[in-house]
């Protein structure tokens, strides 16, 4: 189920809302928990029992660790049978057509994504090493840990929350029309990112998309490829800030995922904004435990290539993801050795010009699964095309303009940065105005949502 | 306390706004067919554990859902309004013109098939030895560029009738209609529907007039009148519904030699004494009243007395012409390939004719993947 589809809008939510603030205070993460598996199971009936299997698994962990203090071989064996299902799931089918690639037989797997896997996975496992490491205790209830492991809010697209950070919350949060008010502000908000702005400036990508590579003008390549730069950023940080307003609904508060990214000034800057949680989740899990940066500088070079390497496998299961992981660590580790003061000295403008070409260029690597393909895109737009800008470029950017523009504004902080002097000091007119604006969001979003079959969430894949 | 007022407002509408559209599915009874798409509109699909288990029960309900939505056609038209004011030059498929138009916005035909029309109509020509003509209709978009959004990608239709023109046998006279509506365009009437792909009757008249220029024809006196439809809102309507936009007037052509025709509908069976179908003004299409909307065969019976027998093959495009041609053929017979199984070489011995029109428009023709049957 989608948060932008009819089907949770108006069934599913009114429903677990219903159902959640009827319940009792001890009944609460029950239903909480069930709802979660219903709305996971709507279109993976069968992928469920992944999930059930999961909870049981992970909850296992704690309870034995409990018992017999943080040992090993269990945390080993647990930790592989998590990837091992995250990997026969996503990665069998990569594995196995790349050994192939090189003159292998291996029949390969043509297995459906189960949703959101890469997601409970991560938080499971963020369960798991905290348990072992002594950060937090084990849950002792399966249910308050299935609520943790499956809840809707940020089941499928993130944020990844690690268990710590809402481990008090499952159990002594309280709901408040408050932040029932700001949960709706903040899900009005993910919604109009993801169906006015990341839905609508897709199709102009997929009208280039669809346009044979050689009939690209440098121009359209440019456009296309902002377009899906808007398209991720509206669609991804949409998605989460839908999942922190409906946590905030029931009384949750998740962490922050996205911090304006493309106003970023290095590369290193703009993963302190993207995705915030899968970069805080490895950087915990895999690149301390690594040695981090208090290492020998071949060493801590290491560490980034498999952090990155890692990080954009987990985007997805072929080779494109892993350049375009390594490509940013490559970045990285140049912004860290070889250009970081060239970079403080530099003007402003030419940091953010530098990480947003640096950051268009991975999208192209990110978006086109052949790297023949990237390498021809990268090449139109860099020059080398039939011409500079032709009709259906024009046409387009015209189109498309006005869109393009509230795209750029609404990626800056700046519209929030207007409300708030514009409300500071008048907590009336703040509540009103953003009631109005929300209620405005959500009246405008419903026409398009009910005027377009169009709604795949682009983190479905991952 | 006005923060909690206005907390207590957001929340009151945030309820309603998820509880009303639930109840308007069960207070409003489900629709079977949207005249708006033209499609028949998905139902309520039966519950059963298969489809509950692979996912597909799931996703019938979520079209189920889509398609009944209260009120959809109103969500529908603030969508098209909304993305109009943000300055999208074309919605669903239909380019935003000036002057209240909206023109079709074509896919490119796969390269080389209209070279292989081009040459299943000489072949055709060429075999029947019955004098032919090729009449192709320019496409509104081609015929008011002016009012074309700046730049919008366009199928160079000038260029297909070069193409036609220059790779054609001499079995086939092209009639270029071009000059007979650029003069007509002057006249106020429109030559194209705003809201439809299709042309008027002013339009097909002037197609009609290069006709009847190239056959020393006298052409009679034809009028239009208006029949007393409501105003016409044709299929880029539909794809772009636009709250502003101003419905067509539907303006028919008379002349006396419409009376006494015998119109017969070969697909159905179906009968009529005008090429004009009265009963379709009531519908949403009402270019449906010129020959009762696409039939893969039509015959026309007059009492012209001419001795001649017209075979049109054709697109829609034909159907508001073919009235005009009456007065000259003792029969006209529409097929349209689109529609039409039989073999056409034993319907061309059959069928006695001693000419042939071809009525497609250009772009049209271009992409046509049914024309093949013309060979068969």
């Amino acid at each position: 189920m989608v948060f932008s589809g009819l089907p949770f809008l108006f069934f599913f939510l009114p429903a677990a809302l219903g159902l959640y603030y009827l319940a009792p205070r001890r009944a609460k993460n029950g239903v909480l928990c069930l709802v979660s598996i219903v709305f996971y199971a709507w279109g993976e009936p069968v992928y469920v029992t992944l999930m059930l299997f999961s909870i049981i698994l992970n909850f296992s962990y704690g309870q034995w660790a409990r018992r017999h203090g943080p040992r090993r071989p269990a945390l080993f064996l647990t930790v592989c049978l998590n990837l091992a299902l995250l990997g026969f799931f996503k990665y069998a089918g990569f594995l196995a057509d790349s050994v192939n690639a090189l003159g292998a037989n291996i029949p390969a797997p043509d297995l459906p994504l189960p949703i959101g896997i890469s997601f409970y996975t991560f938080q499971a496992l963020s369960y798991v090493f905290d348990v072992h490491r002594g950060r937090c205790a084990a849950q002792s209830s399966l249910i308050d840990f299935g609520c943790y492991l499956a809840m809707f809010p940020q089941l499928i697209a993130g944020p990844i929350v690690r268990y710590v950070s809402v481990a008090e919350q499952l159990r002594g949060r309280r709901e408040t029309l408050a932040a029932f008010g700001e949960g709706i502000r903040l899900f009005a908000l993910g919604l109009s990112k993801k169906v006015l702005l990341a839905n609508q400036i897709g199709v102009l990508w997929e009208t280039c998309r669809a346009t044979p590579l050689d009939d690209l003008s440098v121009l359209a390549a440019w456009l296309g490829i902002c377009a899906f730069a808007c398209q991720i950023y509206f669609d991804f940080s949409g998605y989460s800030d839908m999942a922190l307003g409906l946590g905030r609904m029931f009384g949750f508060s998740f962490p922050l995922n996205f911090r304006y990214p493309y106003i970023a000034r290095s590369v290193t800057d703009f993963w302190r904004r993207w995705h915030m949680t899968l970069s805080a989740w490895f950087r915990e899990y895999v690149y301390i435990p690594l040695g981090g940066n208090r290492v020998a500088a071949p060493r801590h070079i290491l560490n980034i290539a498999a952090v990155w390497t890692l990080t954009g496998l987990w985007h997805g299961a072929s080779w494109n993801f892993a350049l375009w992981g390594a490509y940013f660590g490559l970045l990285l580790i140049l912004e860290k050795y070889v250009w970081a003061h060239l970079l403080q000295k530099a003007p402003v403008w030419f940091g953010h010009i530098y990480c947003l070409t640096a950051v268009l260029v991975s999208w192209v690597f990110f978006s086109f699964e052949s790297a023949g393909d990237a390498l021809r895109y990268l090449g139109l737009m860099f020059g080398r095309a039939t011409v500079y800008a032709d009709d259906f470029a024009l046409y387009h950017m015209l189109s498309f303009g006005p869109l393009f523009i509230i795209c750029a504004i609404g990626a800056t902080p700046i519209p929030a940065g207007l409300w708030r002097r514009l409300t500071q000091g008048r907590p009336g007119l703040a509540g009103w105005s953003g009631a109005a604006l929300s209620a405005g969001a959500l009246f405008l979003c419903l026409a398009y949502i009910v005027s377009s079959a169009y709604n795949p969430f682009l983190y479905f894949r991952f | 306390m006005k923060e909690k007022a206005s907390l207590r407002a957001l929340t009151a509408f945030f309820l309603i706004f998820l509880l009303v559209p639930p109840a308007g599915y069960l207070l409003l009874a489900d629709q079977s067919f949207s005249e708006m798409e033209n499609r028949y509109l998905a139902q309520l699909p039966a519950p059963r554990l298969t489809r509950l288990l692979d996912g597909s029960l799931a996703r019938g309900l979520e079209t189920y859902l889509a398609d009944q939505f209260p009120l959809r056609s109103f969500w529908v038209r603030v969508k098209a309004a909304a993305d109009a004011g943000l300055g999208r030059k074309d919605i669903g498929g239909a380019y935003i013109g000036a002057r209240g138009r909206l023109f079709e916005k074509k896919d490119p035909p796969a390269p080389g098939l209209f070279a292989e029309n081009l040459a299943l109509m000489g072949d055709l020509a060429e075999n029947s030895g019955l004098p032919c003509v090729f009449l192709p209709v320019y496409s509104a978009a081609a015929f008011y560029a002016e009012d074309l959004p700046a730049h919008a990608p366009l199928l160079d239709e000038r260029r297909f009738m070069r193409e036609a023109l220059d790779t054609l046998p001499p079995a086939v006279d092209v009639v270029d209609v071009w000059p007979y509506l650029a003069a007509g365009s002057g006249e106020g009437a429109d030559l194209y529907f705003r809201t439809d792909h299709h042309w008027t009757q002013a339009g097909a008249y002037r197609a009609f007039l290069a006709l009847a220029a190239r056959g020393g024809w006298e052409t009679g006196d034809w009028q239009p009148y208006d029949p007393g439809a409501p105003p016409f809102f044709g299929a880029l309507h539909a794809q772009a519904p636009l709250p502003w936009l101003r419905g067509d007037d539907f303006l028919l052509w008379e002349n006396e030699a419409l009376t006494g025709v015998d119109v017969r509908f070969v697909d159905t069976g179906a009968t009529a004494l005008s090429p004009y179908i009265s009963a379709n003004l009531a519908k949403k299409d009402l270019y449906t009243v010129f020959l009762d909307g696409n039939h893969s065969e039509t015959i026309i019976r007059t009492a012209a007395g001419s001795g001649r027998r017209l075979l049109i093959l054709k697109d829609s495009f034909a159907h508001a012409l073919a009235p005009f041609l009456l007065p000259y053929y003792d029969e006209i017979t529409l097929i349209d390939l689109r529609y039409f199984h039989e073999p056409l070489s034993e319907r061309l011995e059959r069928g006695d004719f001693t000419e042939i029109l071809f009525v497609y428009n250009l772009s049209w023709f271009a992409g046509d993947e049914n024309f093949h049957r013309a060979a068969e």
